[in-house]
C-alpha cells in the first residue's frame, strides 16, 4: 500500500510547488488521469524517492520512502532514466536490472518481443539508441517483470501503436499487485473499467472515482450539484456529471482539452 | 558481489573513448618516448642502467597520464549513472554501500588493466630499442603504488562528478572531467621542472617518484628527472615518506569531498542531474 499525506514538492525553494498538499492512499489498480504538466510524473518521482519532498510524507507498506535502501521487491517505476545504468547495450542493462531485483529476464524478453522489441535489437542497440516507443516499452516491461508489490507506470502508452497498446493492456490486466498508471489519455477508461481513477490538476489530486462510473460521465464547466467529482483548473471550476450534457469524458481523447474548454468560455 | 561489478568493467573496457585516450593516445607517447625522444645513454652511463631507469620513468609518467585519461571516463560514468544510482540503491539489492564498493572495485581493476597494457608496451618497446628487459626491483611495491594511485584517481573523479551535480553546473562536466588529466600533465612537467617542496602539495605529482623508487630502487629527485637521468645537475632527492603522506592526504581529501557531496546530492531532484 502507498500512503501519501499532505505532500508538497518543488524543485527550487523559490518555485511554486508542483505537488500541492496531496493526500492519497493506493492499494489496488489506479489510473492517475491529468493533463500534461499537471504534476503526474513529479508525483511518481516523489513516491519513488527520486525527488526531494518539501513537506509531507510518502509511506510504502508503512515505511517512509526516504529511509528505504537496498530493498528489492517493493517498488518499480518505468521512468527510462533509471534503467540507463551503464553505457552498454539495452540487453545488458535489462540483464543487470533483472538480476538486481530478482526479476524474470525471460518473462521480460517475451513481453518485449510481444511489443516488437526483440532480443537481437536489444543486444545491438544502447538504450538511448532505441526509438522513443521502444524505450517506453523497455522501461514499462522492466518494471512489470521485476515482480514487485508496487508498480508506477508513467504514460506507458505514449508512442506505442494501437496493436502494441492492446497487448500492453493485456499485460496490465495480468499484473497482480498495486499498480498506478498515469496518463492524459481518457480512452484508457474503456479498457480498464475495473480500476479506480484519481484526477490530477495543477498539482492537486481529486478522487478516487471508480472507472465504471466515469464511462458515461461528461465534463461540464461550473459547480454542478450532483457531480461525481468537482475540480479546478486554470481558475475555472469543472464538474464530472452523469448526464448527456457537456463533453463525454471518454471522447475527450486527452485531458488537455479541459484547458481548451476554459479558453472557449473566456473567448 | 552482484553482476554490476562485471558489467561495470565491461562498460569501461569496451568504451571506445576510454580505450582511445587511455591506451591509444598513451601508446603513441610510449613509442615517441622510446623511439624518438630517447637518444641513448652518454658514454659515462651503462646501457642497462640507462634503459632500466628510462623505462621506469616512462612507466611512472605515462602510466599516470593513462590513469588520468581513464579518470575522465570515470567522471562521465559517475555523472551519468547518478540518475539511475539513486533508484537502484533504493529498490534493488544493490544497497548504497554495495554500489560504492562494486563501482570502486570495477573501476580500480579497469585502471590496473589499462596500466598493465601500458607497462607491457613500454617493456616491449624498450627491448626493441635497447635489447634490455628492465626488471622491477620491487614488483609488490610497484603494484601497491598503482593500486593507491588508482584509488586516488577514482575518488578524484568521483569528487569532481558529484561537485558538478551539487553545484548544478551540469554543462561543465566536459571541462571539469578533464581536470585529472590536466593535473597529470602538471606532474608530467617534472621531467623538465624541479617542483622542489611544491611536489608534496600538487595532487598526484608524487606518484611517479613512488613508482620510480619501487621500480629501480633509487630515490628520485623532486623534479627535473631528465637532468637527473643524465646526471647533468645536482638535485634534491625526494622525501619518500612525505611523498607517500602527500598521496594519502589527497586520497583522504577526495574521499571526504565525495562523501559530503554524496550527502548533499540527495537533496537534488533527479530532473536536474542531466545536461
Amino acid at each position: 500500500m502507498i500512503e501519501i499525506s499532505d505532500l508538497y514538492v518543488k524543485y527550487r525553494w523559490r518555485q511554486e510547488p508542483i505537488i500541492k498538499g496531496v493526500t492519497a492512499r493506493f492499494d489496488d489498480k489506479h489510473l492517475i488521469l491529468g493533463p500534461n504538466g499537471s504534476g503526474k510524473t513529479t508525483l511518481f518521482r516523489a513516491i519513488a524517492g527520486l525527488t526531494p519532498i518539501s513537506s509531507g510524507e510518502v509511506l510504502i507498506d508503512g515505511v517512509d520512502v526516504s529511509t528505504i535502501y537496498g530493498e528489492p521487491g517493493i517498488l518499480a517505476v518505468n521512468l527510462s532514466e533509471v534503467y540507463n545504468v551503464l553505457h552498454l547495450n539495452a540487453y545488458d542493462n535489462l540483464r543487470l536490472y533483472m538480476d538486481l531485483v530478482g526479476g524474470d529476464l525471460d518473462y521480460a524478453l517475451s513481453l518485449l518481443e510481444q511489443l516488437g522489441v526483440d532480443k537481437m535489437l536489444l543486444k545491438r542497440r544502447k538504450l538511448w539508441e532505441l526509438s522513443a516507443g521502444q524505450q517506453k516499452a523497455f522501461s514499462t516491461i522492466a518494471a512489470l517483470a521485476s515482480k514487485v508489490k508496487h508498480v508506477l507506470l508513467d504514460e506507458p502508452f505514449e508512442q506505442l501503436d494501437p496493436a502494441r497498446k492492446s497487448r500492453l493492456i493485456e499485460g496490465l490486466k495480468e499484473y497482480n499487485g498495486v499498480l498506478l498508471l498515469n496518463t492524459h489519455e481518457t480512452w484508457l477508461l474503456t479498457a480498464l473499467s475495473d480500476w479506480s481513477t484519481v484526477f490530477v490538476f495543477e498539482g492537486k489530486l481529486y478522487g478516487p472515482v471508480p472507472v465504471s462510473e466515469l464511462l458515461n460521465a461528461s465534463l461540464v464547466m461550473g459547480d454542478e450539484e450532483e457531480a461525481l467529482l468537482r475540480f479546478e483548473a486554470s481558475g475555472c471550476k469543472y464538474s464530472l456529471v452523469k448526464s448527456a450534457k457537456g463533453e463525454a469524458l471518454t471522447k475527450l481523447t486527452t485531458l488537455d482539452k479541459v484547458y481548451e474548454l476554459a479558453m472557449g468560455v473566456q473567448r | 558481489m552482484t553482476i554490476y561489478l562485471k558489467l561495470k568493467m565491461k562498460d569501461l573496457l569496451t568504451n571506445p573513448e576510454l580505450l582511445g585516450w587511455g591506451i591509444g593516445f598513451i601508446e603513441f607517447w610510449v613509442l615517441m618516448w622510446i623511439f624518438v625522444f630517447t637518444k641513448g645513454p652518454p658514454k659515462t652511463i651503462p646501457l642497462e642502467y640507462f634503459a632500466s631507469v628510462n623505462a621506469s620513468m616512462a612507466f611512472g609518467f605515462l602510466g599516470l597520464l593513462s590513469m588520468a585519461s581513464v579518470a575522465i571516463g570515470l567522471a562521465y560514468s559517475i555523472f551519468h549513472q547518478s540518475r539511475a544510482a539513486r533508484y537502484l540503491t533504493k529498490f534493488t539489492k544493490l544497497s548504497p554501500r554495495a554500489f560504492l564498493l562494486e563501482d570502486f572495485f570495477g573501476s580500480l581493476v579497469t585502471l590496473l588493466i589499462f596500466i598493465a597494457v601500458i607497462y607491457a608496451s613500454i617493456i616491449a618497446a624498450n627491448y626493441a630499442k635497447f635489447g634490455v628487459f628492465p626488471v622491477l626491483k620491487n614488483p609488490i611495491g610497484v603494484f601497491v603504488d598503482l593500486v593507491i594511485s588508482g584509488v586516488a584517481l577514482y575518488w578524484f573523479a568521483y569528487a569532481l562528478a558529484l561537485t558538478i551535480i551539487v553545484t548544478r553546473r551540469t554543462r561543465a562536466i566536459s571541462m571539469v572531467s578533464f581536470i585529472p588529466l590536466v593535473i597529470a600533465f602538471i606532474a608530467y612537467s617534472q621531467l623538465w621542472v624541479d617542483f622542489k617542496s611544491l611536489v608534496y602539495v600538487i595532487p598526484l605529482s608524487t606518484i611517479p617518484s613512488l613508482l620510480m623508487y619501487h621500480a629501480t630502487g633509487m630515490v628520485p629527485p623532486t623534479g627535473s628527472y631528465l637532468a637527473w637521468l643524465f646526471g647533468s645537475e645536482p638535485l634534491t632527492s625526494i622525501n619518500l615518506r612525505l611523498a607517500a603522506i602527500s598521496l594519502f592526504a589527497w586520497i583522504v581529501i577526495f574521499i571526504a569531498i565525495s562523501l559530503v557531496m554524496l550527502r548533499k546530492s540527495r537533496g537534488i531532484p533527479l530532473e536536474e542531474i542531466r545536461f
